[in-house]
């Protein structure tokens, strides 16, 4: 069941918290562009998924330009960043993005599993005219780079995802360490 | 690590990364190894556990929790399953941040949880404390 407009907006509200926390480090000026399909999404070479299953499921993709994620790539070795290291980088970012919208989640009483990312290269692979129905849609200005995340989510048992009496689910955040 | 075989160590401490992510496998490697440590990778828990197998001188694990194949917590318990590997620290590196995991990892016998991104210096100093150099 697709989450019905007020639940949309939350959805919509955590995932741009989260890829606001999660591109913070990539570059020095960080924005949320209003209208994502107007964005242009033709320099978009690569994009990562990542899938989840629970009480809601659905997936994530984030889809930026080769020079995003090479650029971006947080090993600094001196050697030039490889094509396996930019396709492998694109699909942890959709992995620790993904962490980040569960946190979310976790925070109203929602739980989810992830699958692991994967990532693909194509051309113009970014958001398109029209938007998918339901999708919440996001493209952030990164420095000179743009990047887009599409979020797809559904909830398996009725159409209230997330309920006002649900008690928040216990988590660490990004970056925590625990030594037992 | 037993204090006698921190003594008959000679070479650097050796430590296991496991990840599917090469991205992963790559910041933990340059972390540790710029800190002085050998660094062994494998890809998920089945390759992880083969490579503790045939390197009997590891001295610490890094492991993530959702991997193909063999999962993270999987390896963690068939790490503290089997006699020969039992004693070795094993920390959980992962996006996954519920609590009700991290007390199935610390009930399994894991030596720590880290939620991704690292601190490379967090990293390294909690491995040194478990480990020494």
């Amino acid at each position: 069941v697709k989450p019905d407009a007020a639940q949309a907006a939350v959805v919509s509200g955590m995932a741009r918290e989260a890829c606001l926390e999660m591109f913070a480090s990539f570059a020095k000026t960080i924005a949320l562009v209003e209208d994502a399909q107007a964005a242009p999404a033709g320099v978009h070479d690569i994009a990562s998924f990542i899938g989840f299953t629970g009480p809601v499921r659905g997936s994530l993709m984030v889809s930026g330009s080769r020079e995003l994620f090479r650029t971006s790539y947080p090993v600094r070795s001196g050697k030039e960043v490889g094509v396996a290291e930019i396709f492998d980088w694109a699909g942890e970012i959709a992995n620790q993005l993904l962490g980040r919208i569960k946190r979310r989640f976790c925070a109203v009483g929602v739980d989810f599993r992830a699958s692991t990312p994967t990532a693909i290269g194509g051309v113009a692979i970014g958001l398109h005219r029209p938007g998918r129905e339901g999708a919440c849609e996001l493209m952030l200005a990164v420095g000179p780079h743009c990047v887009a995340v599409c979020l797809e989510v559904t909830s398996i048992a009725d159409d209230r995802m997330f309920k006002e009496a649900a008690a928040p689910i216990d988590c660490t955040s990004e970056g925590d360490m625990v030594v037992f | 690590m037993s204090s006698m075989a921190a003594k008959e160590r000679t070479m650097p401490a050796k430590i296991l990364v496991v990840d599917d992510s090469r991205t992963i496998r790559h910041q933990v490697g340059t972390a540790l190894s710029q800190a002085g440590y050998q660094i062994i990778e494998a890809e998920d828990g089945i390759q992880g556990l083969s490579t503790l197998d045939a390197q009997r001188d590891i001295a610490l694990v890094i492991c993530d929790v959702n991997m193909p194949n063999m999962g993270g917590l999987e390896m963690l318990a068939r790490v503290k399953a089997d006699p020969s590997h039992a004693a070795l620290p094993v920390f959980m590196l992962t996006t996954e941040g519920k609590a009700d995991l991290i007390h199935q990892a610390k009930r399994s016998g894991a030596k720590g949880w880290i939620v991704k991104p690292f601190k490379a210096d967090q990293l390294v100093a909690v491995v040194r404390k478990t480990v020494g150099l």
